[in-house]
């Protein structure tokens, strides 16, 4: 489920972990609660949260919906997604779960789309803000990092991904 | 959220990456097999078992080893494409044809990237003239094959051809123009209606530049 734990536990192939490894995984376990309270907290804000960053993209990119089937319903299932996966690798502590599922996947779509990286990386830096004014502090603290990555790859142009 | 809103939301498919990582192949031990997530039996492939599929058809099929390859090609992709087809609609919820381009270019994208074959991108901006130009970075036969000056990825070629035919609803043919074995950093496929391919065909066999064989299928009728 955590790439790193798998990792880990494929290194200790024919051995007992070490006692850094058994550091690693005490940790984790005991961080799950405060993982699992936290992705509760953005589930009951996720309606708040998305709604928001729409109604902000509406005022400040109205020109996002010329020649767009549904924009807007398909930017809150697009930010919808990105929440909930940032949730998961929350709970996992696994940011490559984010990479892999949503956000290379997404940047390819925007991409074939003709949404611009500028505007990913303001919608996506929009869902950090709202999720920093509504979630709990602690909350907010474990997921931010998954955020700031969303704003890092959806920001990036595709075409200097192209080869990564 | 606003109903209005709501309403279209709801139909859309809450979704991401079908190819993604950890998620798409599962090996199961107790009877040896590799399956993909739609439940397809797979095989991992070393490249030079590709390699050698390609050499010993060269040496028993001769001249006609590139129409061989060709429809070994067309097969594979024509195949592909269906399943490729049925998977999306299961994960998504939605006909291929009913999902946004963006996403079914994406989709396959992914799948080439996930089933090793390199990192493709697709230039549909010359859709509109019915040629569409197919980049393959990290090509999985051109990368390890002797430098000879021809493009030997004629079983890519085809499978392209056969996999797009599917989506496009009619049949078209695909021509390698450029290839690390004919010293490129990759790999280009030229994708069309089969009677335009013949007028550049001989300008590919010949080595001529990638740009120079897109000029000249654009001085050409679309249809």
């Amino acid at each position: 489920m955590n790439t790193r734990l798998q990792s880990m536990a494929r290194a200790a192939e024919g051995r007992y972990f070490t006692s850094d490894e058994r550091r690693v995984l005490r940790e984790y376990a005991e961080s799950v609660p405060h993982r699992l309270e936290a992705a509760e907290r953005v589930e009951q804000n996720e309606e708040g949260i998305l709604a928001a960053v729409v109604e902000e993209m509406r005022k400040r990119r109205p020109e996002f919906a010329t020649h767009r089937d549904q924009p807007w319903a398909r930017l809150y299932r697009d930010l919808q997604l990105v929440l909930r996966s940032s949730t998961q690798a929350l709970v996992c502590d696994d940011e490559r779960l984010l990479d892999e599922r949503v956000l290379y996947w997404l940047r390819s779509v925007a991409a074939a789309s003709n949404v611009s990286p500028a505007f990913l990386r303001e919608c996506y830096s929009a869902l950090r803000d709202q999720c920093r004014a509504r979630l709990p502090e602690s909350a907010f603290r474990l997921l931010a990092p998954l955020l700031e990555r969303a704003v890092e790859v959806l920001g990036q142009p595709e075409h200097q991904a192209r080869s990564a | 959220m606003s109903s209005a809103l709501e309403a279209t939301v709801s139909d859309l498919p809450l979704a991401g990456n079908y190819f993604a990582g950890n998620d798409y192949l599962h090996a199961e031990p107790k009877s040896g097999m590799l399956r993909n997530r739609g439940g397809v039996r797979m095989v991992a492939l070393p490249d030079d078992l590709l390699a050698g599929i390609y050499n010993a058809i060269e040496e028993v099929a001769g001249a006609k080893a590139g129409d061989v390859q060709a429809a070994i090609g067309r097969r594979w992709g024509g195949g592909a494409a269906e399943y490729f087809a049925r998977e999306l609609q299961a994960f998504y919820g939605k006909p291929l044809a009913e999902l946004p381009f963006g996403v079914a270019v994406t989709a396959m994208r992914s799948a080439f990237r996930a089933h090793g074959w390199g990192i493709l991108h697709l230039d549909s901006s010359r859709y509109a003239t019915g040629i569409l130009v197919a980049e393959l970075h990290h090509p999985v036969v051109g990368s390890d094959v002797r430098r000879s000056g021809q493009k030997v990825e004629t079983i890519t070629a085809g499978y392209l051809a056969a996999f797009l035919s599917n989506w496009a609803g009619r049949e078209l043919g695909c021509v390698q123009t450029t290839g690390p074995s004919a010293d490129a950093p990759l790999s280009r496929f030229v994708i069309t209606i089969p009677q335009r391919l013949s007028l550049i065909r001989e300008l590919a066999d010949a080595g001529s530049p990638h740009d120079e064989i897109i000029a000249k299928l654009e001085s050409t009728p679309a249809e």
